[in-house]
């Protein structure tokens, strides 16, 4: 069983995910030996995804205090909402 | 930050008893997390606390239906992903480019076009700077919304594909090549930092 370039690409995610039958995954990891090209594709496209999540993350991080402004405007807007209409 | 799991039972339980505490406790503990969400997916920040707001009355109202079998930030997580997706659905589009532009492109024997290079050395160290950071999420932006959205759903927000599905009201294989898409699109957009070359 062989594999182009373009078949490679569209197993990526599931390659990545471990989602891949034994043959499809033996046959995807012969072509990567084989192709310096797809190889190269395959360490940027990782990549792409630890850059994404850092670039989100990293500077935004969940860990941080709310601001007071908006815990007290979540708690207002609870007592107006309530105070119209009964929890559920 | 979240709650101690042993607290947690607790404060459901004071939760569900309407004690006003208990929601402030709720609040402080979970908004700087959610705002995180909905900053990221809104990328507005008077709209993200609009949408965190949002979010928490829609959690006050369903109290009483939660049923404790997901962590209460789990849960909140997901309604805090719907109240910005629902913002989201509201906004007058900005226009698009196709995503098609940016995705890979094969020969008739299936090599790819483009020789691919490995930039992966150079990248990360480069991300540790907050420059490149910004112009990693400024590609990211330059996704188209549906793709950018299931980028973020699925590769920052840690959705599954079956959540992202759910949340975003269309079918599992839909999220997948959207994905896929978004992930080659964005590689492609990185990649102009770095020389590609035609074959």
């Amino acid at each position: 069983m062989t594999m182009t370039c373009r078949e490679l690409y569209g197993f990526l995610d599931e390659y990545l995910d471990g989602a891949l039958d034994a043959l499809t995954r033996q046959t995807f990891e012969g072509h990567l030996e084989r192709c310096a090209a797809c190889h190269k594709y395959l360490a940027s496209y990782r990549t792409t995804l630890k850059l994404a999540h850092d670039a989100e993350i990293k500077d935004d991080p969940a860990s941080r205090e709310a601001p007071e402004d908006l815990v007290l405007a979540v708690l207002h807007a609870r007592t107006a909402a309530f105070s119209r209409q009964p929890p559920e | 930050m979240g709650v101690p799991p042993v607290q947690e039972a607790e404060l459901l339980t004071a939760l569900r008893a309407g004690r006003e505490e208990a929601f402030e406790t709720l609040v402080r503990a979970h908004s700087g997390r959610m705002l995180s969400v909905c900053r990221r997916i809104l990328r507005n920040d008077e709209e993200a606390k609009d949408a965190v707001q949002e979010a928490f009355v829609s959690a006050f109202r369903g109290i009483a239906s939660f049923e404790g079998t997901s962590l209460l930030g789990t849960w909140l997580h997901r309604i805090a992903v719907n109240a910005s997706l629902m913002r989201l659905r509201s906004k007058k589009r900005r226009p698009e480019e196709s995503i098609d532009e940016l995705l890979p492109t094969f020969k008739e024997d299936g090599h790819a076009r483009i020789e691919p290079r490995d930039w992966s050395p150079s990248a990360l160290q480069l991300v540790e700077s907050r420059e490149t950071r910004e112009f990693v999420r400024g590609c990211i932006d330059r996704l188209p919304e549906m793709y950018r959205v299931v980028l973020l759903l699925r590769d920052i927000e840690e959705m599954d594909t079956s959540e992202a599905a759910e949340v975003l009201a269309v079918s599992e294989g839909v999220v997948k090549v959207r994905l896929h898409r978004a992930r080659q699109a964005l590689r492609r957009l990185l990649g102009e930092r770095f020389e590609e070359r035609p074959r």
